[in-house]
């Protein structure tokens, strides 16, 4: 078992809502953290980083929200493995 | 207080009675339906898809709910939102509210509707002659929500 949180990789479970999921083309993947990266602004650095739709779409002012476990969170909210992390366009019901 | 999430249409009357429920202590029941219009944005609409994140939109809807009856003297809500394929006329959702008087009615069910427009996981998405599109957000909605926020506090 590991001594420490920090040598434990984070892998979490994205899922990509609306406009999302069909400009990056797919409802969910996992996505293992870079080690001592474990916020949600690091999960969005590593997808901007692929560039193409994932780079647009999430690009800085883009609005997007971030749902941990089916609630919404700030950016700096850290996840833990497993998690179960959603990328929400802007919501249009009612 | 009630949530449900489905495909199938709703009946009002039958949900108002439901949800009165031969309760003595109201005096008031405030009801929003909300409909697909053929036209938005200057185009024609055939038909819209609703599309939602299950798991989550039960969660909001039901925390939306919770404020609405910490903020207001209310008896009872019940909120039905559609998912789905629906055509213009159809009903998309639906809002009732009981309270003894008619004033935190009117104002519950208003909240609700202003809440759930800008914080429960639903996307529309259009069918026109010139093919789909997503619906973009609108500032009048957050607007509209923001009128619900506490003054900002003196400095």
């Amino acid at each position: 078992m590991p001594d420490s949180q920090t040598a434990t990789a984070v892998t979490v479970h994205l899922v990509y809502l609306a406009r999302l999921r069909e400009a990056f083309g797919r409802a969910d993947e996992a996505l293992t953290l870079p080690a001592n990266e474990f916020s949600v602004t690091a999960i969005l650095a590593v997808l901007r980083a692929r560039g193409g739709a994932f780079a647009a779409e999430l690009a800085p002012g883009r609005a997007v929200r971030i749902a941990v476990n089916h609630a919404l969170v700030a950016s700096d909210e850290t996840v833990r493995d497993g998690d179960e992390v959603a990328l929400l366009p802007p919501v249009t019901g009612g | 207080m009630t949530v449900r999430v489905q495909t199938a249409d709703f009946d009002a009357g039958q949900e108002i009675a439901s949800l009165r429920g031969g309760d003595m202590r109201v005096g008031a029941v405030a009801t929003f339906i909300g409909t697909v219009r053929d036209v938005n944005d200057a185009a024609h609409v055939a038909s819209l898809t609703l599309e939602h994140y299950p798991g989550m939109t039960e969660k909001a809807l039901e925390a939306i709910v919770a404020e609405a009856k910490g903020r207001f003297d209310i008896l009872d809500a019940l909120v039905i939102h559609r998912v789905g394929t629906l055509a213009p006329a159809d009903q998309i959702v639906l809002v009732v509210v009981t309270s003894a008087h008619r004033g935190e009615a009117f104002d519950a069910c208003r909240f609700l509707m202003d809440y759930l427009k800008t914080r429960a996981p639903f996307w529309k998405k259009e069918t026109t002659p010139q093919g789909t599109r997503w619906v973009d957000a609108r500032a009048s909605d957050d607007e509209a929500a923001a009128r619900w926020d506490p003054p900002s506090a003196p400095r």
